[in-house]
């Protein structure tokens, strides 16, 4: 579950996100609609505590901003699945590698973490690539591994900020409906941030749109 | 808790292998570093071990009464022993201290005077504390003080120029080894800073993905333990090779060997995983701030 409760923060070079309120429920798929510079990547920092409000306060899976210490956001961030438009993948590591990382991070052991990421890469179809490095795999392959990653440690919160930014449409298109199915059937709530309306109307899902660090009602 | 462990060390491990090129850098300038510490302990080693040689200088010759029996010099001989400061004794009679005569000089005083004038004398090592010119020249004049006592003899200034020596050499180590350890530290936390920036990314990432700060930097602490091991294991294989080669010439030309002292590989090695692991933290730590990660 997230809430923002009157949420501001702005920067010193610029405008940032102004008296934002709303709620997602577990289990909804969510888009943060918006042109570039809206406000999106800002909201979902917040989310994932990379920043902290100024004023208001945000609430995620239990964890408040305004008595979530910084060594305590490793935490938060073990129940939340990122996925970037630049993938973030560690380059020197292959896929099977890269979706163990959070695993290790988690704990599990040995055995737990090798079933889990063969599944995790099965699911989204590169269980033929796992030893694959990022540079040997395609942006849509690179995306896939993402998702793996995030969804590999069940989290209760997936957020996508622009997954589809760097790619082709039809690309796009297969990478949203794989994320948004994973989510689904793993009963995870999903905040997907895009500039892209048309990948919206594909799916079933609520829309929260921003403008100049302000939601449209 | 194993499985993050052997993750965690197989990560050090991995990641020391996977930079290559800056892992050898930085294994370079320890190793440097731990050459220079090197040598210098095997330089002021020898040296001590060559001061220690010299410890007949801390002696101190004592002449009797000339008129005095062997019994009588014996019974002044006696007061000595109780003198602070002292490790050991001897007596020299007057038909000792003749045959030494002949010894040195070749006449034997009974032949040629057909009396023994030499006097009964002694002998007296001064104990390792007090091997200094203030402490001998004390203990000197407390001798001479003694009832029977006509003369003391002692090589004073040399023993005050081996103090002197000794003093520069040590003082002087110090303060070397100082501004080497602190230039050292600099140099090995900006060389493995340098390796570190390459993998800020990484840092970026694994913050993102839920690692906790002790979790990122445990494999740059295992590569700093690995390249201090590996730099001291390159330094301790030159400074034998150097001594190899010295002892070599030395032999050539006089009898004396340059010892290689037995605390060297383990010294160096110690030495080697500190460096390691100093520069490894002082590097890390910019990159672990807060403020720094995350939002770059």
């Amino acid at each position: 579950m997230i809430e923002f409760r009157d949420v501001t923060l702005t920067y010193q070079r610029g405008p940032g996100v102004f008296d934002i309120s709303f709620q997602v429920d577990t289990g909804e798929l969510v888009f943060l609609v918006g042109p570039s510079g809206a406000g999106k990547s800002t909201i979902l920092k917040l989310t994932y505590m990379d920043l902290m409000p100024q004023k208001g306060e945000v609430e995620v899976n239990g964890f408040l901003t305004y008595r979530t210490r910084r060594r305590y956001v490793p935490l938060l961030r073990r129940t939340l699945g990122l996925v970037f438009q630049d993938f973030r993948l560690l380059p020197d590591r292959n896929a099977y590698e890269n979706v163990a990382v959070p695993l290790h991070i988690i704990g599990l052991s040995r055995r737990e973490i090798r079933e889990r990421v063969y599944s995790a890469l099965e699911d989204v179809g590169l269980s033929e690539r796992t030893h694959h490095y990022p540079r040997e795999l395609s942006g849509g392959e690179q995306q896939r591994v993402a998702i793996a990653r995030a969804i590999a440690k069940n989290p209760a919160v997936i957020l996508a900020d622009e997954p589809t930014g760097n790619l082709d449409a039809a690309i796009a298109m297969e990478i949203l409906d794989l994320l948004t199915f994973l989510a689904e059937e793993n009963g995870s709530t999903v905040v997907v941030a895009t500039h892209d309306y048309t990948l919206t109307t594909r799916k079933q899902g609520r829309l929260i749109e921003i403008n100049e660090g302000r939601l449209l009602d | 808790m194993i499985s993050k462990l052997s993750y965690l060390l197989s990560e050090g491990i991995r990641s020391l292998w996977r930079a290559k090129l800056p892992m050898l850098g930085s294994t370079l300038t320890i190793a440097l570093t731990l050459l220079i510490f090197g040598g210098a302990y095997v330089v002021l080693s020898n040296f001590d071990r060559a001061t220690r040689r010299l410890q007949t200088q801390y002696r101190v010759d004592i002449f009797f009464d000339p008129l005095l029996s062997n019994q009588e010099a014996f019974n002044v001989y006696q007061k000595l022993r109780s003198i602070e400061g002292i490790s050991s004794t001897e007596f020299i009679n007057k038909e000792r201290a003749a045959e030494i005569f002949k010894q040195e000089f070749g006449e034997d005083v009974m032949e040629v005077l057909g009396t023994n004038p030499l006097p009964a004398g002694g002998i007296v090592l001064v104990a390792r504390g007090y091997r200094t010119a203030r402490r001998i020249n004390r203990i000197a004049d407390t001798i001479a003080t003694i009832p029977g006592v006509t003369d003391v003899a002692y090589r004073g200034e040399l023993v005050r120029v081996i103090e002197r020596y000794l003093q520069i050499a040590v003082y002087g180590g110090l303060a070397v080894g100082l501004i080497v350890l602190l230039g050292a530290v600099f140099l090995v936390s900006n060389t493995i800073k340098l390796s570190i920036y390459a993998k800020r990314d990484t840092i970026d990432i694994l913050y993102l993905l839920g690692a906790t700060r002790k979790f990122i930097r445990f494999p740059f602490m295992v590569e700093g333990v690995l390249q201090g091991v590996l730099g001291s294991v390159v330094a301790l294989g030159v400074v034998i090779g150097l001594l190899d080669i010295v002892n070599y010439v030395l032999e050539q030309f006089v009898l004396y060997r340059v010892i290689q002292p037995s605390y060297l590989p383990g010294w160096l090695v110690s030495m080697g995983i500190i460096l390691g692991v100093i520069g490894s933290s002082r590097s890390i730590r910019k990159f672990l701030n807060p403020k720094n990660l995350g939002t770059r």
